[in-house]
């Protein structure tokens, strides 16, 4: 004896459909160009402090607070970016450690 | 060594008053230091100083000197080796009070500039303490 | 050491040259024909410097033709004393740099 297919599924069709996975969320582009950007100025003051202590060492520096003040902002600027690794690292091990 | 303008600006003063002081030394050693009359009397030697980089830099360098009265004063000595027929020598014009007040301003400026050196010591090295933490 | 850790050596390679001969200078000063001995590396430093070999920085000691007093002695306290104190300050900066250097790199691993 054969048996007929359900001609029909009903009510499934007015279930609402699960929203289609979305393209990475604006905030998460913006991120990755933020932690560019910070590399970027981090290697600019770094190569800022190198000059004038080159400069220094030769004897041709009259303002040393120019270098003191130029080493300090790349050293306050390297603990940061360090920190924000950090956190970043962090973050990401506690994603990946949940029960999905 | 350009490291530091004012260090460099209160030694040039140190140099020009130590030298004024070496003149004033030489006169106030010379004062008493006879000639006979028909050569010229000892003379002063004062410094003639200009400022260095007026309105750069700064600074102020001795370019050269200036010799006083050759002419001096004619003193009646006769038992002078020196004296002449008339037993007049020549004794330099040089006035003890005069050389010992610019003694005392040589000095003073000396020591002004010595401590213009300490004060830009010291501020060098609060500069290198600079983002120290803490 | 390459790049600015190696001027830096230079640096102070030529400094603690010029504090000896500072000393050296000072000791001498009622020495009869003694001439003051000047050491020069900055000039060697900056051709190395910018040529990005700090390795062939060279220091020289060269004797002062200043002019001499009496005794053929031209060395002048007030300028070694000067020079005594620049050295001296500049040493203590370009250790200070040296230092923040290295702690630069133990922050950048992770070490505070």
């Amino acid at each position: 004896m054969s048996i007929s297919p359900i001609g029909f599924t009903p009510g499934f069709s007015s279930l609402p459909s699960m929203p289609s996975v979305a393209a990475p969320a604006p905030g998460g582009e913006g991120f990755a160009g933020m932690v560019t950007d910070n590399l970027e100025r981090l290697q600019g003051l770094h190569s800022k402090s190198d000059k004038l202590i080159v400069k220094a060492a030769t004897g041709d520096l009259t303002d040393i607070h120019d270098y003191m003040i130029a080493s300090s902002q790349s050293s306050v600027a390297t603990e940061l970016t360090v920190a924000v690794r950090n956190r970043a690292v962090e973050a990401f091990t506690e994603v990946m450690r949940m029960n999905v | 060594m350009s490291m530091f303008g004012a260090l460099d600006v209160a030694g040039s003063g140190m140099r020009a008053t130590r030298k004024w002081l070496d003149a004033v030394s030489d006169n106030i050693a010379n004062i008493n230091t006879a000639s006979r009359t028909d050569q010229e009397a000892f003379r002063s030697r004062m410094i003639v100083a200009q400022a260095e980089n007026y309105g750069g830099a700064g600074g102020i360098r001795v370019v050269g000197a200036a010799f006083g009265n050759a002419e001096g004063r004619l003193v009646y000595s006769p038992t002078h080796a020196l004296a002449d027929n008339e037993g007049m020598v020549r004794m330099p014009d040089i006035d003890l009070g005069d050389q010992m007040t610019q003694l005392m301003i040589a000095q003073r400026g000396y020591q002004a500039n010595i401590s213009v050196i300490e004060r830009a010591k010291d501020a060098y090295q609060m500069a290198l303490q600079l983002g120290r933490r803490t | 050491m390459k790049g600015v850790e190696g001027v830096l050596q230079a640096a102070l390679n030529g400094l603690s040259l010029r504090q000896r001969t500072i000393a050296d200078n000072i000791a001498n000063i009622e020495t009869p024909g003694f001439l003051a001995g000047k050491v020069d590396f900055e000039s060697s430093l900056r051709a190395a410097a910018a040529a990005g070999e700090p390795g062939s920085a060279t220091v020289s000691v060269a004797r002062s033709l200043q002019p001499t007093r009496l005794d053929g002695n031209n060395v002048n306290l007030d300028e070694e004393t000067l020079d005594a104190l620049q050295t001296n300050l500049r040493y203590e900066l370009t250790v200070t740099a040296l230092t923040n250097k290295f702690n630069g790199m133990r922050a950048a691993i992770g070490n505070r």
